[in-house]
C-alpha cells in the first residue's frame, strides 16, 4: 500500500490498496473521483473556481472549471468506468471571517459551488461532501473501502464520509 | 501590467527596503510596549511557489496563528502576518506577563489574548504600512485585524485565492524579531491586488 500526498493545483490517480492524501485545504477544495467497481480512484487539489480565458497555458489542475472534467478523463483513462463513477469532496472553507468581505475571501463557496456544478453536468453524482465552514481540513482517500477521512486540527476532529 | 512570475532584483530590493524601515519602526513600537530590547534581523524579500509557503511554514498541517488586515485606498488588498503557534504563545507571555503555561497549548486563545494578538499585528502592520505610505506617498487606509489558528496550509490559501489567476508564485517577506535571545519570526505577506502592485512599482519608477 502506498500513501501518495499532493500539493495545491496537483493530482494523483491511483488503485487499491492506495490512499490519496493533500493536507491543508482552507478555501481549496479536495476533490475525489472513484469508481468503486475496479477501486480506482482520483484525487486533485483544486485551487480557483474557474480558470481565466485567453490564457495560452494553464494548469488545468489549478481550477474547478478545468479540473473536473480533466480528472475525469484521468480516471477512465486509467481504467474506472464513467457509469459507476462517484465524487466526493471536502473543503471549501471561509477562512477569514471579516467585515471587509471581497470576492477573494469567498473564493472557498465559489470553489465548491463550481465543483458541484461540473459534477452535476457530467452526471457525477456527490457520495459525500463536507465543505464550508470556517475551519481547515487534511483529507485522506482510501481507494479499498471508497471512504474519505477529513481531520481538522483546530479543534482536533477526525470523521470518514 | 504587472508580472508576479518575473519580479526582477530591484524589484525585490524595494521590498526588503520597505521591509527594513517598516520592521524598523515595529520594534521600536513592541520595545516600548513590552518594555524590553526588541532588534530585528536583516529582512527577506523572495518569490515563492504555494507548495514552497507551506514548507517555510513547517509544512502544510503545522497550527500557525495568522492575522490579517485589509487595506483599502490607493493601494488595495491584504497584509497577513503569521506567527508559528508557539511563537504567538511567547509573545503573548511577555505581552500580557503570564508564564507561558498558561497560554492554551492548542491554541485556544481566551479574549485578552486575542485582543493582545492583535494589538501586536496591528502596531507591526500599522508600521509597514506607514513605511510604505512615506516612501510612495501612497494613501493607505488599513482594517481591524483579524485572528485565525488553523493549519498553514488552510492559512496560506488566501495567497493562492489572491494571485492564482496570476501565476504560480507570490511574494513572501520575513522579518526576524528577537528578544533578548528569545527568537521569534514574523512571516509578513503583502498581498496587494495585482492592480496596486502597478500601481506601487509605477508610483517608485520601478517598472
Amino acid at each position: 500500500m502506498a500513501t501518495l500526498t499532493i500539493g495545491i493545483a496537483e493530482q494523483v490517480v491511483s488503485r487499491a490498496p492506495d490512499r490519496l492524501v493533500t493536507l491543508g485545504l482552507g478555501s481549496c477544495v479536495g476533490l475525489v473521483l472513484f469508481d468503486p467497481v475496479t477501486k480506482i480512484g482520483g484525487m486533485v487539489h483544486i485551487m480557483l473556481p474557474c480558470a481565466p480565458q485567453g490564457m495560452a497555458e494553464i494548469n488545468k489542475f489549478k481550477f474547478a472549471d478545468t479540473a473536473v472534467p480533466e480528472m475525469i478523463r484521468l480516471v477512465t483513462r486509467a481504467g474506472a468506468s464513467r457509469h459507476t463513477l462517484q465524487a466526493k469532496l471536502a473543503g471549501g472553507a471561509h477562512m477569514f471571517n471579516s467585515s471587509y468581505q471581497t470576492d477573494m475571501l469567498n473564493i472557498g463557496k465559489r470553489n465548491v459551488d463550481i465543483c458541484l456544478a461540473q459534477l452535476q453536468a457530467h452526471r457525477i453524482p456527490v457520495a459525500a461532501q463536507d465543505t464550508g465552514g470556517t475551519i481547515g481540513r487534511s483529507i485522506e482517500f482510501n481507494c479499498e473501502d471508497g471512504m474519505l477521512q477529513v481531520r481538522t486540527v483546530a479543534p482536533k476532529t477526525l470523521r470518514l464520509i | 501590467m504587472f508580472d508576479i512570475n518575473n519580479v526582477n532584483q530591484t524589484t525585490l530590493d524595494f521590498f526588503r527596503e520597505i521591509e527594513n524601515i517598516g520592521a524598523g519602526h515595529a520594534a521600536t513600537a513592541l520595545s516600548v510596549m513590552t518594555g524590553r530590547p526588541i532588534t530585528i534581523s536583516v529582512p527577506r524579500a523572495q518569490l515563492c511557489g504555494y507548495n514552497e509557503i507551506t514548507h517555510i511554514m513547517d509544512g502544510p498541517e503545522n497550527v500557525v496563528v495568522g492575522l490579517l488586515v485589509g487595506i483599502s485606498d490607493d493601494l488595495r488588498g491584504f497584509i497577513l502576518l503569521v506567527l508559528d503557534l508557539n511563537d504567538a504563545r511567547m509573545l503573548v507571555s511577555t505581552l500580557l506577563g503570564e508564564p507561558i503555561e498558561n497560554v492554551s497549548e492548542d491554541g485556544a486563545f481566551s479574549e485578552m489574548q486575542v485582543s493582545a494578538l492583535c494589538e501586536v499585528a496591528n502596531i507591526l502592520i500599522g508600521s509597514y504600512i506607514t513605511a510604505i505610505s512615506e516612501l510612495t506617498g501612497l494613501r493607505i487606509n488599513a482594517s481591524v485585524p483579524e485572528l485565525v489558528v488553523d493549519m498553514a496550509g488552510a492559512v496560506m490559501n488566501l495567497l493562492a485565492a489572491a494571485y492564482g489567476e496570476y501565476g504560480d508564485h507570490v511574494l513572501f517577506l520575513e522579518t526576524r524579531f528577537s528578544d533578548q535571545g528569545q527568537c521569534l519570526y514574523g512571516h509578513f505577506f503583502l498581498i496587494p491586488e495585482i492592480d496596486s502592485y502597478q500601481t506601487l512599482l509605477t508610483k517608485m519608477g520601478i517598472s
